[in-house]
């Protein structure tokens, strides 16, 4: 971590688990852009509460919004061992959060990246499963599915349902394979849900870009 | 033993056959044809741009956009003027039968040979199969170059004739380069909305839908071509941003004629390309000089590795992904020159440049090193270096709505940092297109349809396809599981679904339908009797609709694992069919339902006809029994699940409307039999009749 700012508050070297992603230089320019921006959203305060999200305009099209803003506010992304929900984050949760979109480092060997990939995977997990149980239900993500397609309100639950259901259905056939008549799939567990992300190269996928400090879009 | 087609890439066969029967006609004492420009350009270099600008997968293109424009543009560039200047320094010293070759020649020479040609790339890069990055980076670059190219080349050629080239002269053309390119792109894309916005009334005619598509893309190219714009940026313009809207608005099959016409179409030029190539190498009058040949051949190499090292070293510091050295020498050795400079310098005027022999013998030597000595050892290098190759996945509805929720979510967190970055502008056009743009562009409801939905259907046809073609009996795709609804929601009762409520009319009109069919079922029953030996004449049509019973067995419980998307109006026959047939209530009997009594009956028992009557009643009430249209659900199935099969027994086709409510229905009511008022209540063949 680099030089500490004024005002900046000082990452402190937690656990092991923090510092595996904190300590891949988060460069003290973006730490002091996302501290720019964390004083903009929390008008001045220390900590921000769900509230503050409300001022970001362009959010509001987002259909899964609700779930992005309950993902800063989970508490097992900020790496507490507690279950639940936080009622305010500060700054140094705030960073917390934003460290899993960190690109990939060229130097990282495999083991390394194996770690940052399941990271980063843990995030998207806690997003679907929404009551904490560590499995995916079909409730759940037939929950997922229909917020996805929020924005077109013409449209039947029946379609959702659907879909969600054939998604399911897919899941099961890929992580337990065949299945007997009476065998009841659970729901989607961490390692079925590890498996479903082979395809998709999470790693160079799931990153945000940083890198400009100039442009920071205006909150109500 | 390997064969020969492993090792050698189908295009340097081509050029090899082009050389045997360009010698042919030689030998017979004929003058063998030879690629004209016109006819190359004109006619057999569209389909090949149309069909890869058509099918352009745009994900990983517009994500890499920014580092193919810089190779196009800047490699191209550095490539032409690099070998320009070498060259021209190589003609300076290389004595009397090179020194009256200006510095405009040997640049104009220069901007011919630097650009890589997508037909080259094409030929070679499909058949090594080499992962998605790489592909669309050399094959991306290929196609953006032309309009540098395009520029150079028409500049140098003017240049030629002047006597004196001035400041203003070149800001001019690098003011034309932008002209150029954006301008082809512009042309491409107004094209393409215009046939965009004819497919939404094709609905008619179906038969002419490819046409258009054909039509409007040829129509773009010709139309740049004529303003010296770059024609194949507007043919990429224009299949890029016609084929989502196209495709929404057009009927499968007609995506399909398009699909294999393209292909058709591209395979027969390309193979057309490279066999002329080779005819015309036999054919042209060559002017061999070895320092001219040589050290072309050797600066081209030289700059192309070059130009790839440093423009890479410059573009890793803006991307995430960075370019590996095994990345960079592909991308370096893909570098193939093809049947565009050969077409390029043939164009050349005599008058002008009277060293043009040499310079088609250097081009042709150049494309020949390159197709044949890079096309050949490109695929033992990628499988020597270990390079990712392509992996084939199937994409399913998880990795679908995955992707869907992370691009959400990307969005989401760029708009919580504040900055602007790629998914946002990228989430701003789509919310623009869902807006705007659709509704002008798709015909009807499609217009509203959200991308998920729209997928599960196209996989739900294809699916279904897959499983009509291969009978339902015996080949399971592996893909399928046994898994089923059961497996992930047991408590999902049956009784879930609602009857809906049916008005009087309906009932009445059911009710009708069912009596007209029924009693004709009355009169096939009572004649079949398997101990008569006569042949009877409905025999064939009832062990044809035993098989089918069979077959429908097997389908069902295929079926069964099939969810499919209930559309809210009544959508196309085939949707509501694979509906019906998925719909894995149909065969389960309801036994808690007091009023509605299931009847199942099984014409396939060896009794007599007149017990056919076997039926399974339920105790209270109504114990009507329609035997054949609401026992077949397989019936039912089968007959939807081959519409045209020749043996139907329309004793066993309800009829009229299909929808789920009046299918249902059929299900559970009771039909009080052929009489004139109906009755509920009333057993249809009295007992013991």
């Amino acid at each position: 971590v680099g030089r500490a700012q004024v005002g900046v508050p000082r990452v402190p070297r937690g656990p092991a688990p923090v510092t595996s992603l904190l300590s891949l230089a988060v460069t003290s320019e973006q730490i002091e852009h996302l501290h720019r921006r964390f004083k903009q959203l929390s008008q001045d305060q220390l900590t921000i509460r769900k509230e503050n999200f409300d001022s970001i305009p362009d959010l509001e099209f987002n259909p899964i919004r609700g779930k992005i803003v309950h993902a800063f506010f989970d508490k097992r992304n900020l790496r507490q061992e507690s279950e639940g929900l936080a009622d305010e984050i500060n700054f140094e949760d705030f960073l917390t959060i934003m460290s899993y979109f960190r690109p990939i480092e060229m130097n990282m060997d495999e083991e390394q990246l194996d770690r940052f990939r399941k990271e980063k995977l843990k995030f998207l997990f806690h997003m679907y499963d929404s009551d904490h149980d560590g499995k995916i239900t079909l409730q759940e993500y037939r929950n997922v599915v229909e917020e996805l397609l929020s924005g077109n309100p013409h449209l039947e639950k029946e379609s959702a349902r659907s879909i969600a259901d054939g998604a399911m259905m897919e899941a099961a056939s890929i992580c337990v394979g065949q299945m007997g008549p009476d065998q009841v799939y659970e729901g989607i567990t961490f390692e079925d849900f590890l498996k479903m992300w082979q395809g998709i190269d999470i790693e160079t996928k799931m990153h945000v870009r940083f890198l400009n400090v100039d442009t920071i879009a205006h909150c109500y | 033993i390997p064969s020969v087609s492993s090792i050698v890439p189908e295009s340097c066969l081509l050029i090899v056959v082009g050389l045997l029967v360009g010698g042919l006609i030689k030998g017979v004492g004929e003058k063998p044809p030879i690629l004209k420009s016109d006819i190359f350009f004109l006619f057999l270099l569209p389909p090949i741009i149309l069909d890869a600008g058509y099918f352009l997968p745009l994900r990983p293109f517009t994500e890499n956009l920014g580092t193919i424009l810089i190779f196009a543009v800047v490699g191209t560039l550095w490539n032409a003027f690099f070998l320009g200047g070498l060259m021209y320094a190589v003609c300076q010293l290389g004595g009397p039968g090179l020194n009256h070759i200006g510095l405009l020649a040997n640049l104009l020479f220069g901007s011919i040979i630097s650009a890589v040609d997508p037909v080259a790339v094409l030929a070679v890069f499909e058949e090594i199969h080499i992962n998605e990055l790489l592909h669309i980076l050399v094959f991306g670059e290929s196609l953006l170059n032309d309009a540098v190219t395009v520029v150079l080349y028409h500049l140098f050629e003017e240049f030629a004739n002047f006597e004196q080239v001035t400041i203003l002269d070149i800001i001019l053309g690098f003011l034309s380069f932008f002209v150029v390119s954006l301008g082809g792109v512009l042309v491409g894309v107004i094209y393409g909305v215009i046939a965009a916005f004819t497919s939404r009334f094709t609905s008619h005619i179906r038969v002419i839908e490819p046409l258009f598509v054909f039509l409007y893309s040829y129509m773009a190219y010709l139309s740049a071509e004529l303003f010296h714009l770059s024609g194949i940026m507007a043919l990429i313009a224009a299949g890029v941003v016609m084929r989502p809207y196209v495709e929404a608005n057009i009927s499968h099959k007609s995506h399909t004629t398009i699909k294999y016409f393209l292909k058709m179409w591209s395979s027969v030029s390309e193979t057309l390309i490279f066999i002329f190539l080779g005819v015309s190498t036999v054919a042209g009058h060559h002017y061999w000089n070895w320092t001219f040949v040589i050290s072309t051949l050797f600066f081209c190499l030289i700059a192309r590795v070059l130009g790839v090292l440093v423009l890479t070293w410059f573009i890793n510091k803006f991307r995430i992904v960075k370019l590996t050295p095994k990345d960079q020498f592909i991308i370096a050795y893909g570098g193939l020159r093809g049947a565009i400079a050969f077409s390029l310098g043939y164009l050349l005027d005599y008058k002008h440049f009277g060293m043009r022999d040499m310079f088609l013998t250097a081009i042709i030597t150049v494309i020949f090193f390159t197709v044949f000595v890079q096309g050949m050892t490109i695929r033992p290098l990628v499988d020597l270096l270990a390079v990712k190759k392509k992996q084939e996945t199937k994409r399913s509805i998880n990795e679908e709505i995955h992707t869907q929720f992370l691009d959400h979510l990307l969005t989401g967190i760029e708009d919580i940092c504040g900055h602007y970055g790629h998914h946002h502008w990228k989430d701003k056009l789509n919310r623009f297109n869902k807006k705007y743009v659709k509704k002008c562009l798709i015909a009807g409801e499609r217009s509203k349809e959200p991308q998920l939905i729209a997928f599960y259907h196209k996989m739900e046809m294809k699916q279904a396809i897959e499983l009509v073609e291969s009978g339902g009996i015996g080949k399971i795709p592996s893909a399928v599981s046994t898994v089923s609804i059961q497996n992930i929601n047991p408590q999902t009762l049956p009784l879930e679904r609602v009857l809906p409520a049916l008005s009087k009319d309906k009932e009445e009109e059911i009710r009708k339908i069912l009596r007209t069919n029924l009693q004709k079922t009355r009169q096939r029953l009572r004649s079949y009797n398997r101990h008569t030996l006569v042949a009877d004449p409905y025999e064939e049509a009832w062990n044809q609709m035993l098989l089918r019973r069979q077959k429908a067995r097997q389908l069902e419980q295929k079926m069964n694992n099939y969810l499919t998307v209930p559309a809210h109006r009544v959508d196309s026959p085939t949707m509501s069919r694979a509906r019906i047939g998925s719909d894995p209530l149909a065969y389960e009997p309801k036994e808690d339902s007091e009023n509605l009594p299931i009847i199942t009956i099984d014409p396939a028992s060896p009794q007599s006809p007149e017990s056919v009557d076997l039926m399974s009643e339920e105790p209270k009430g109504c114990s009507g029994l329609p035997p054949s249209p609401e026992e077949d659900e397989e019936g039912l199935v089968m007959r939807v699940k081959e519409p045209s099969s020749p043996g139907t027994d329309d004793v066993f086709t309800p009829g009229t409307s299909d929808s789920p409510s009046n299918q249902r229905m059929l299900r559970c009511l009771s039909d009080p039999g052929p009489r004139p008022e109906p009755e509920e209540g009333e057993p249809f063949i009295p007992k013991g009749q």
